[in-house]
């Protein structure tokens, strides 16, 4: 995925009509971007880039955006943070933006303000004539920006793209929070672009290890990428199941772009008092006494980095060896004599507050494992706009390792779910409910609540009013979480129902009545299937509804045809034709459309 | 004086620095394959009306320069123009000859209107090219005509940025 900058620069985001905005389409081709703004001059560009480095959106920050002959032309302080904050909204608030998020701002310093004239208009279209305020180094429009945004969206990243020599601008964009310049007419702008981006940007990982978007993964992924820049060591934190190694891997990668390096993974828990030694700092090979050698792990990586997952847990004699290797930078192996020198970054992991006394953790050890820094992996309850990505890629992947397997999708309801779980094993956690849900349930196409067993199965089922016509309804319904619970309950219920002759006078005549509950209630049976089986879209996020496989779920059979389903569901709804509202009303047109013909 | 820095700014600032650096970046791009578009039409829009409008313009500026930015022109303002008129006879002409030595106006000039005539042939010579080529835009040649085009761009933008420090001095 591309990422996504804003650009705010009156030249660039301005509207001329008819793709005149030459001077767009030539920074798109100077940088290789795709413009994505969608205005009139995106939609008019005479070319194509080819392989685009990003998509751009511009923006003027000034009304009017198309201003012409005889308009006076403003900043617009407002306008540009409504802009800003369509790519930037709250982790809360992310499943609800459709727009991407943004990966830096670039932001222009001098904006022009006042009259379009003949004569700016002739110089250039749409531009104004200026006024003395807006060439003040002090005034730049550029920095009021750059205060708005820096005081509204802290996290943002923000970059200077100006023509201005950057002697004359650099304290005032740097005291205000950017974190760079770069100068539009520097012929080696468009490579200082992406090392800004690589270094600065909210980049999601390319290569699919870390799945997701929101703002804490990407932070952290930047917090890597930065720290990917030397070979000072790095720690990492998180929770378990937070994805520790595979930082610890991506850490790698990033610095091991240019060429190869070993990458040496344990965890420090194996490491015993007798054995550590051996394991860490290798064997000496010994001829006379037939003791062969063996290469250690910090040898291994020698060149590369060694990953020491669990770090809590490595006891004060490895932490004391540790230490020395950090500190003299070599080893001697077991029975060697000559100590041989390493190069070797150590990441190191650790879900325990670390620093704190009670853990036993030697303070001057773990200053010398974080001297490049400490990247924390951000909960899976605190990223919960990934919870959709992480899950589909666990279905994906689990049918990939069933062949002939069937796509399967997760129903609206049970994305519900998962959103709402706090997941203390945190994405671990959210792999083994899926990969749980498939391997019980091997033959559906759709993943329902029932089919998820979250919290090791402690769930409640409850019984719980139903709302939605009290006036006629005083029913309770079963509403519950867990459907195989519910329905255990309902079977139940149903098979304790009897008749004694002493009651029977009384049902007499109320045979219809009998019958329209019954109908009700498989009606309601099938309002349930239908919500949990809406085909969700990005068009359509609320679902649509899909009587096919609603009819497929109710009935256990997959190899029931359309034209069955419907006629089905022409049987179940016809009693209560007449009450029928939402999902049910709409199901029954359906089967009406498919299968006119009146249902015997 | 201030009109024609504000000449020369506008002209550096608006049309060089703004249009034809970038243009000549987007030839490139256009010649090396990496962008999809019409490269005459494209050089056209970007390069040659651009160019078309400003030499003139520069052409002017660098004849200008000397009489625009001459410090003779502070005798004609208080306090100097007080000076007595036997002082008036000498000092203004002095005063110009040691800053035109000083700062080597008229080699900024001259070139300068190097530069422009060097454009005046090169951007013509780029257009039949681009012609001869007739559509077949991904060449070494264009590339490196490009290139030669983007330098001599760069290098005219640099050159009207160095009369900024010599006025000051």
């Amino acid at each position: 995925m591309l990422p996504h900058l804003l650009i705010l620069d009156d030249l660039f985001g301005r509207v001329v009509s008819g793709g005149q905005n030459v001077d767009r389409q030539n920074l798109c081709a100077n940088f290789l971007w795709y413009d994505a703004t969608g205005d009139d001059e995106a939609k008019a560009a005479t070319q194509k880039i080819l392989k685009p480095t990003a998509n751009a959106v511009f923006f003027r920050a000034q009304t009017p955006v198309a201003a012409k002959v005889g308009d006076v032309v403003e900043n617009d302080l407002q306008g540009a943070l409504e802009v800003i904050r369509r790519g930037w909204v709250s982790e809360s608030d992310f499943e609800r933006s459709a727009h991407p998020r943004w990966a830096m701002v670039l932001l222009d310093l001098c904006f022009y303000t006042g009259h379009v004239t003949e004569e700016s208009n002739r110089r250039t279209p749409g531009m104004p004539e200026g006024r003395p305020l807006d060439e003040r180094s002090d005034t730049y429009f550029g920095l009021t920006l750059l205060d708005a945004i820096h005081k509204n969206c802290p996290e943002l990243p923000v970059f200077i793209l100006s023509s201005k020599p950057r002697h004359e601008v650099s304290l005032e964009f740097s005291r205000r929070g950017a974190l760079g310049f770069i100068a539009r007419d520097d012929l080696a702008a468009p490579e200082l672009m992406e090392k800004a981006l690589w270094h600065h940007g909210l980049l999601a990982d390319t290569k699919g290890e870390f799945v997701g978007n929101s703002l804490p993964l990407l932070l952290a992924l930047r917090e890597a990428r930065r720290a990917g820049g030397h070979r000072e060591n790095v720690l990492i934190k998180g929770e378990r199941g937070t994805g520790k190694e595979l930082m610890a891997h991506y850490l790698h990668q990033v610095a091991s772009s240019e060429r190869e390096r070993p990458f040496v993974s344990v965890n420090s828990a194996v490491f015993t008092p007798n054995l550590f030694a051996s394991e860490l700092f290798g064997i000496q090979p010994r001829t006379a006494t037939g003791v062969e050698g063996k290469i250690g792990l910090i040898a291994a990586a020698n060149g590369g980095d060694l990953f020491l997952d669990e770090i809590a847990d490595m006891s004060p004699e490895v932490q004391a060896s540790v230490l020395r290797v950090l500190q003299e930078r070599n080893l001697t192996p077991v029975g060697g004599r000559q100590p041989i020198s390493v190069d070797v970054r150590f990441l190191s992991a650790t879900n325990v507050e670390i620093e704190d006394a009670g853990v036993g953790f030697r303070a001057d050890l773990l200053d010398r494992l974080r001297t490049g820094g400490t990247i924390s992996l951000p909960r899976l309850r605190d990223r919960r706009s990934d919870i959709p990505l992480l899950a589909e890629q666990f279905v994906r992947q689990a049918e990939a390792q069933r062949p002939g397997s069937h796509e399967r999708q997760i129903t609206k309801d049970a994305m519900a779910l998962l959103l709402d779980y706090e997941w203390p094993g945190n994405i671990r956690e959210l792999r083994s409910v899926i990969i749980d849900a498939i391997n019980r349930h091997a033959d559906v196409e759709f993943l329902v609540p029932a089919h998820l067993r979250i919290g090791n199965g402690n769930r409640v089922t409850t019984v719980v009013e139903k709302e939605e016509k009290p006036a006629s309804s005083t029913t309770p319904a079963l509403v519950s979480d867990n459907g195989d619970e519910a329905l255990n309950r309902f079977l139940q219920l149903e098979n304790s129902v009897t008749f004694d002759q002493s009651g029977a006078v009384n049902w007499a005549g109320r045979l219809d009545e009998l019958q329209l509950s019954h109908a009700k209630l498989l009606a309601r049976y099938l309002q349930a299937a239908l919500a949990a089986t809406r085909r969700i879209t990005p068009d359509n996020l609320s679902g649509r509804v899909q009587i096919h496989p609603a009819i497929k779920l109710i009935t256990g059979d997959s190899s029931i045809s359309a034209s069955k389903a419907a006629d089905l569901v022409k049987r179940l709804l016809a009693p209560i034709e007449s009450e029928l509202e939402g999902d049910l009303r709409e199901a029954y047109q359906i089967a009406i459309r498919l299968r006119p013909k009146k249902p015997k | 004086m201030p009109e024609w820095n504000e000449l020369r700014a506008r002209l550096n600032h608006d049309l060089v620095k703004n249009r034809l650096i970038p243009g000549t970046t987007r030839m490139i791009r256009i010649v090396s394959g990496s962008v999809l578009a019409d490269p005459l039409e494209t050089f056209d829009s970007t390069i040659a009306t651009v160019w078309t409008e400003t030499s003139p313009s520069l052409q002017l500026l660098f004849d200008t320069c000397e009489s625009a930015l001459s410090p003779r022109k502070y005798f004609l303002v208080e306090p100097l123009v007080h000076c007595p008129p036997s002082t008036m006879e000498w000092l203004p002409d002095i005063i110009h000859e040691l800053w035109l030595e000083r700062h080597d106006i008229p080699g900024w000039c001259s070139t300068g209107k190097l530069l422009v005539e060097e454009l005046d042939t090169a951007v013509p010579n780029a257009r039949n090219l681009l012609e001869l080529n007739n559509g077949i835009s991904q060449t070494v040649d264009l590339v490196e005509i490009f290139l030669d085009l983007q330098k001599r761009t760069t290098n005219l933008s640099i050159h009207l940025s160095l009369i900024e420090r010599k006025s000051l001095l």
